[in-house]
């Protein structure tokens, strides 16, 4: 009771800056709302270049705050170097800082998501717009929506603590909730969002469910500390149930079969650029949680194999999440619940890298970094060109309608080419890398469990054949688009900042893959602190 | 339209800085670290070497530093092969030597210096490379390399040598091969950039002056490539190498070189996308996008072929199947969609076994059991690496047999070898997995057809040498039979379907997968005579499939029917036409004196010791060949013409574009066929050494007994 | 241990409350009148208040009796009474039998209960004391962040809630939507 110095008594008002990005984006969300609300004329269109310009100092802070956690340095050719020509080698930590008694934890990592999400953002605020004008569903706050799921993503990725886990994740679920039933005219969006949100709401009491188990077994929310008690109390039915209860809550968030029941119709009935936010953003941010929590605070061998291990039910999740997300999107017509499968399919690839991590492959964090990065761009393109080619009452959902499209649109065809080859993961895209440092990592567990068993090889040899299935449906569309002779005519959205984000996101996936150093470089380097 | 140029532009602009910011971001903020940098902790006099003909230099290194360092190889620009045999790990077969008898690892003390005497005889075509010492060097902290690196500022980092060393760079010969394989992309994007009202034949001559150049780029290639270089003259044997570090977080370098192997290849690629360059002349549909794929594809057959890293390898292989895909996919006859995608399906699940295997044997690489000779793998700028996708490291530095776990029952190197090997056959394409090919060949346009038949299938007997041979002797003589059998079930399957074939062009397919099951046969017995008989079939198949895939679509273009029976007495009115069909048939079946007949001979010859049964039963294929050539020459070209075709075929013999495709392909299938010579001299090499080093892993010799009585 | 001892005023007390809890519980999913489901639903969160004064926790059980009983019970209450109309909403997810989630459901307890008569619970005290300063605190100190994160959470929900609620006065008029299953009229109700 010494007053509120002491509350701040190791608080360092300058380590705010690390929190820069969560800050802004918070604050321009605020700033939308309040624009929102006093502003005149009924075309809310011009708040998107707010939403916008915030995203933009999001970036700006998400860079400042890489700058300021400075060198890490083991993987580092560079200190490698410096090591062979004499200089004393650097310590071994990953910068990170700790704020709010561990509440929060900035390292790389954290940054590198917070530019993710940014990503997503940034692509769906652009998309989003027009799509809804064009639709008639206009209304501003929906950008302030963005921000904040997006504040929340961010506090994910940032979470220390199963508190700030479960906030986080609140923060961001609720948003996209409400996001999914903003088409109020469209019956099938309000019951994507009553299905969204009641499965969403289950998910979060499983998650306190289970925060209370682990809490009741190690004594704390903390994931530092939950690490360092999980290897005592690993065997306690307790913290099992638990840990369980918790991957349940998370299989629910990034559609894992068998949680997967809600996403593809509240895939479908969402708006399409929101579909695309659920897609990248909302798995995006829920892998950061698995990754911080299982692949870090509890990637010890000991947890994570054998019959009660979590790896092993990971490892089972991935293989019927890919196995039964890539069928079920072989018999869809519809473009859109086909990509639902295709996504829940990605996150059966994404759960390997967790399993990986798992066991301590040192590539499997940058590498599921990586993909997110990838597939943030690849998804949301993907469904921007589905948002963009519908028009008012008719939306172009079916494969069929899509016939012809190269002869008509070339650009809008080469650039969803560009995506469903980044999906299918062929070269030269960005998603060919990701699978490809995806699969690597999980060789490398392999190779370190070498003797003890064969799972993580038999894991990739499962998604390989999966991603060869994969690749029969991301090509129907290409078939469609220029095997076909053209259908009916189109009139897509005639919009600059559609054709903005379609073109940079195509952009992206191309250079991604043609030139993927800086960006796996920069995926390597974004390592948990702690 | 200008908007969006506009945003294009917008976009490109601010791709650039995004990124690199990041990555940029993390070196040379730690002050302590920087200065470290700066401190060389060896020297090496002279830094620069020069050679006039063969000679020795004596090099000093001294360390500069304050610890002792582990000198642990130095090497030239072109790097040598150890000679595993030798027990003191010392490599014998170097181009330069150590000072006296000193072991392979030097411990050098602070302030002492080490002399190297470095022997070089190098080839006309290498002499380039040499440019300066690299010595690659260790000390206890760096023991324990870290998996992936990522140094973004790719400053010099050989080991305190200082020198500004770009490894394998060969002075313009070096950029050979890149221009050879981007050029066709640098076609392609020039006709992405001529507005589409320029004019079909705009792109048509663009499209064939770039495959001209190329073409004139691989003769040049020929006339130059030195037919003596092996392994033992250094640089794994490779000429015209270009190397550097690509992507460094995967140890990936970017890795050009010919060898006996890949320049055949590279030299049927060019000539093969030339003709069928004057085969798509009659395409008519969005001409601008079919030429762009066809380069595209291009770049692809030729990188696949040039392509040293296994990485980068891959990458070309999978950036040949999209334009492939789209070629046959747009241009294609009406059940394209069909074909496309089953080959699409089937090329992708070879490929995605390749991926898998290339993971594997990048992660084994390297490992303290399986590396031979050297204690740990480099980069090309010598940055250590815990483990490699370099195709001559994985070859000549690694014994996978070393560490083969069991894995699933089967030893982990045999299952890496199947998994590569079906990946390769799919593409052969060999026996079970062969049903992709007619159908694709079917629906393909002429001139992808000859370039399906002519180049892409020899990717699959191109990958089988250099990574099933190469990369895992021993497996492929655990396998040897099974790829004998396999070979003569492809030549006897192949000629009794092709037998049953009315659709001319399906008869043809059906003859590749036959001559194909020459070249398993042929790289199955092992000996030099085989594989060079299996490398010479792949060319003169190349070449003499191509001729029939163009008459193919000569009469087809003319009358829209392939069946063999709908035909007859054609010689009557074209006997031009009838002259070349009947010399490419007679090539086709092995007729002596033609092209076709010294590769099988040379297969039989080399086969025979080996495997006399399976010989002798691939032997009775020739005979099956020779009915079913016969037996359409027949029914198309003897007998009463049918008036059906009076207008289509009277008076519209072969035009001039048509002759220039054919003629050049048939002068080249005389000329082998009388004076192999110039073919044969620049495989042998190549074959000679890969011969002699998958001899070096045969198991014990009452193994071969067994096999021989077969 | 025998069984007489056991029964002390704390454990009588104890399973007083837990059953009221528990049967509220069965009441609010098993009910048929949605009405019956609300009532029973006060049961639930009255036996929930009454569990948190047991074991001393005065400040949180007298926030759940305010907050959920009085506020959001309420709430919902009111809610339920007004929209009585609700109907012809397809629902095009398939339903498990009922056996199986009776199944499920019931081996799910067993498990739990398995598990909390197994488990070597770490038993303590409950304090006396009046936790209202502790837990404020608490709040301002080491859980500030999840205390001010909580006010966007808030704010978003009561954005969201009036984007959904309210009429749809900036709508403009849309032409029949193509495919549409439920009537349009029931789906802005339900909402």
């Amino acid at each position: 009771m010494n007053g509120w110095k002491d509350s701040l008594g190791n608080f360092d008002p300058n380590a705010l800056m690390y929190q820069l990005p969560f800050l802004l984006i918070v604050g321009f969300g605020l700033l939308v709302l309040v624009l929102e609300a006093f502003s005149k004329g009924s075309s809310k269109r011009w708040l998107m270049w707010v939403a916008v310009v915030g995203i933009a100092a999001g970036f700006i802070g998400a860079y400042l705050a890489w700058k300021k956690l400075g060198v890490m340095v083991p993987g580092d050719a560079q200190v490698v170097l410096d090591i062979a020509r004499g200089a004393a080698p650097p310590s071994t930590d990953i910068p990170y800082r700790e704020l709010f008694d561990g509440m929060l934890i900035f390292d790389r990592f954290g940054v590198f998501m917070n530019i993710v999400f940014l990503v997503g953002a940034l692509l769906t605020v652009l998309l989003v717009a027009d799509y809804m004008k064009e639709h008639g569903f206009e209304f501003g706050e929906v950008f302030a929506l963005i921000l904040f799921a997006t504040a929340g993503m961010m506090l994910l990725a940032a979470a220390n603590d199963l508190i700030t886990v479960f906030l986080g994740l609140e923060t961001m679920s609720l948003a996209v909730y409400v996001l999914t039933g903003s088409w109020r005219r469209s019956p099938k969006s309000a019951e994507a969002a009553m299905k969204y949100f009641l499965m969403g709401a289950f998910a979060t009491g499983l998650l306190l469910y289970g925060i209370a188990l682990i809490y009741g077994v190690t004594g704390a929310t903390n994931l530092h500390t939950i690490a360092t008690e999980a290897p005592k109390v690993g065997s306690n039915p307790l913290f099992l149930i638990g840990v369980f209860l918790v991957i349940v809550a998370f299989g629910f968030k990034i559609a894992a079969v068998p949680f997967h029941m809600w996403a593809p119709d509240a895939y479908e009935g969402a708006p399409t650029p929101v579909t695309a936010f659920m897609a990248a953003g909302v798995k995006a941010a829920a892998f950061a949680g698995l990754l911080r929590f299982f692949g870090h605070a509890l990637g010890n061998e000991r947890l994570v194999w054998g019959p009660a291990g979590w790896g092993s039910l990971m490892w089972l999740l991935a293989i019927v999440t890919m196995t039964l997300g890539n069928l079920s999107a072989l018999r869809q017509d519809n473009i859109k619940r086909m990509l639902a499968y295709s996504s829940i399919a990605h996150a059966g690839y994404l759960l390997i890298g967790v399993v990986a991590a798992g066991f301590g492959a040192k590539t499997a964090q940058p590498a599921v970094l990586f993909y997110l990065l990838a597939y943030t761009f690849t998804t949301i393109g993907a469904f921007g060109v589905v948002a963009w080619l519908g028009n008012r009452g008719d939306e172009r959902l079916l494969v069929d309608d899509w016939a012809g499209l190269g002869s008509r649109h070339p650009a809008a065809a080469m650039a969803m080419t560009i995506f469903m080859l980044s999906l299918a993961g062929m070269p030269p895209t960005a998603g060919f890398f990701g699978k490809f440092y995806i699969f690597r990592a999980a060789m490398e567990a392999h190779q370190q469990l070498a003797g003890q068993t064969g799972m993580m090889m038999a894991l990739v040899v499962i998604a390989v054949v999966n991603s060869l299935i994969s690749v029969y449906y991301y090509l129907r569309i290409v078939m469609a688009m220029y095997f076909r002779e053209p259908a009916r005519e189109t009139s897509p959205l005639r919009s600059p900042a559609v054709a903005l984000a379609l073109i940079g996101s195509a952009l992206f996936v191309l250079q991604m893959g043609l030139l993927p150093s800086r960006y796996l470089d920069m995926a390597t380097q974004s390592l948990i602190g702690r | 339209m200008t908007r969006k140029v506009l945003l294009a532009a917008l976009c490109v602009a601010s791709l650039a800085p995004v990124g690199s910011a990041f990555a940029e971001a993390a070196p040379g903020t730690a002050p302590a670290a920087s200065e470290a940098r700066k401190v060389p902790r060896l020297s090496i006099s002279p830094s620069k070497l020069s050679f006039d003909g063969p000679g020795s230099q004596t090099v000093t290194i001294k360390n500069t530093g304050t610890a002792t360092l582990k000198v642990f190889e130095i090497r030239l620009l072109n790097e040598g092969r150890p000679d595993t045999k030798q027990k003191d790990g010392t490599p014998t077969n170097l181009p330069f030597k150590w000072d006296g008898s000193a072991p392979m690892a030097q411990d050098l003390e602070p302030g002492k210096t080490l002399t190297a005497k470095v022997k070089f005889d190098p080839a006309p075509s290498q002499k380039q490379g040499v440019g300066a010492v690299q010595v690659i060097c260790n000390d206890a902290n760096l023991r324990a390399m870290p998996e992936s690196t990522n140094d973004a500022t790719h400053e010099s980092s050989a080991y305190g040598a200082g020198i500004p060393l770009r490894a394998g760079e060969g002075g313009m010969q070096g950029w050979l091969l890149v221009l050879m394989v981007f050029l066709p992309m640098a076609g392609a994007l020039l006709i992405v950039l001529i507005p589409s009202k320029a004019g079909k034949n705009v792109f048509r001559f663009v499209a064939l002056g770039t495959a001209a150049v190329t073409m004139g780029l691989a003769v040049y290639l020929f006339m130059h490539f030195d037919r003596t270089v092996g392994v033992a003259n250094g640089n794994y044997g490779l000429q015209f190498v270009k190397q550097f570090v690509w992507i460094r977080a995967f140890n990936v370098e970017f890795f050009m070189g010919v060898d006996g192997l890949s320049v055949t290849m590279v030299i049927l690629t060019a000539l093969v996308s030339l003709i069928a360059v004057g085969a798509s002349w009659n395409i008519d549909k969005q001409v601008k996008g079919y030429f762009v794929m066809f380069l595209l594809l291009e770049t692809g057959m030729m990188g696949t072929f040039v392509a040293m890293d296994y990485f980068m390898f891959y990458i070309f292989w999978e950036l040949m199947l999209l334009p492939m895909y789209f070629l046959i996919g747009i241009w294609g006859g009406p059940r394209k969609e069909y074909a496309t995608i089953k080959f699409f399906l089937y090329t992708l699940a070879g490929s995605v076994l390749l991926l898998l295997a290339i993971i594997a044997l990048y992660y084994t690489s390297g490992k303290p059991g399986v590396l031979r000779g050297v204690p740990s793998l480099a980069l090309s700028d010598g940055t250590p690496a815990a483990h490699t996708f370099n195709i001559m490291k994985l070859t000549y530095l690694n014994n996978f047999e070393a560490a083969s776990s069991i894995l699933w029952g089967i030893k982990f190197s045999h299952l890496i070898w199947i998994g590569i090997f079906i990946g390769f056959a799919i593409k052969v394409p060999m026996f079970p997995f062969h049903t992709w090919l007619p159908d694709a060949h079917v629906e393909a346009p002429t001139a992808i057809s000859v370039i399906l038949a002519g180049v892409l299938l020899k990717m699959g007997t191109y990958g089988m040498f250099r990574m099933n041979f190469a990369i895992l002797p021993e497996a492929t003589h655990w396998a040897r039979t099974a790829l004998a059998v396999f070979g003569v079930i492809n030549i006897l399957y192949g000629a009794f379907c092709a037998m049953a074939q009315t659709d001319l062009k399906k008869l043809v397919a059906y003859s590749s997968i036959s001559h194909m099951g020459y070249c398993l046969l042929g790289m199955a017995a092992l000996t030099e005579q085989g594989m060079v008989g299996s490398l010479m079939q792949m060319f003169n198949h190349g070449t003499i499939t191509s001729m029939l895939f163009i008459l193919v679509g000569v009469i087809y273009d003319r009358t829209h029917t392939r069946g063999v029976n709908e035909f007859g007495g054609v010689a009557s009115v074209m006997p031009r036409y009838a002259a070349l069909f009947g010399f490419a048939f007679m090539a086709s079946l092995g007729l002596p004196g033609l092209s076709g007949f010294i590769a099988e001979f040379l297969v039989f010859v080399g086969a025979f010791n080996v495997y006399k049964l399976l010989t002798i039963l691939a032997v009775t294929g020739v005979i099956f060949t020779a009915a079913y050539h016969l037996w359409a020459l027949q029914r198309i070209h003897l007998g009463k013409f049918n008036p059906k075709w009076e207008h289509e075929l009277k008076n519209n013999d072969l035009n001039f574009r048509e002759m220039a495709m054919l003629v050049p392909l048939a002068v080249i299938v005389l000329i082998l066929g009388f004076y192999p010579m110039p073919a044969l001299d620049m495989m042998t090499t190549g074959m000679k050494d890969l011969a002699a080093f998958v001899e070096s892993a045969a198991p014990a010799a009452k193994g071969a007994a067994v096999i021989a009585g077969m | 241990m025998d069984f007489i001892s056991m029964i002390t005023p704390e454990a009588l007390v104890f399973f007083g409350l837990a059953t009221l809890a528990v049967a509220g519980a069965l009441g609010v999913a098993l009910a048929s009148n949605i009405l019956y489901s609300g009532f029973a639903l006060m049961a639930t969160l009255g036996g929930v208040a009454g569990l948190y004064l047991f074991i001393g926790l005065d400040f949180l059980g007298i926030a759940q009796l305010l907050i959920y009983v009085g506020g959001i019970l309420v709430l919902i209450l009111f809610a339920v009474l007004l929209t009585n109309r609700i109907g012809a909403v397809n629902v095009t997810n398939v339903s498990a039998p009922r056996a199986l989630g009776g199944a499920g459901a019931l081996g799910l307890l067993g498990l739990l209960t398995h598990v909390a008569v197994k488990t070597d619970w770490v038993l303590t005290t409950p304090v006396s004391t009046p936790t209202t300063a502790r837990i404020g605190d608490a709040f301002l100190r080491e859980y500030l962040l999840p205390f001010e994160v909580a006010s966007i959470v808030l704010l978003m929900s009561l954005v969201g809630a009036m984007v959904i609620a309210r009429r749809a006065v900036r709508d403009r008029p849309l032409p029949p939507v193509q495919g549409a299953t439920a009537p349009v009229d029931g789906a802005e109700r339900l909402l």
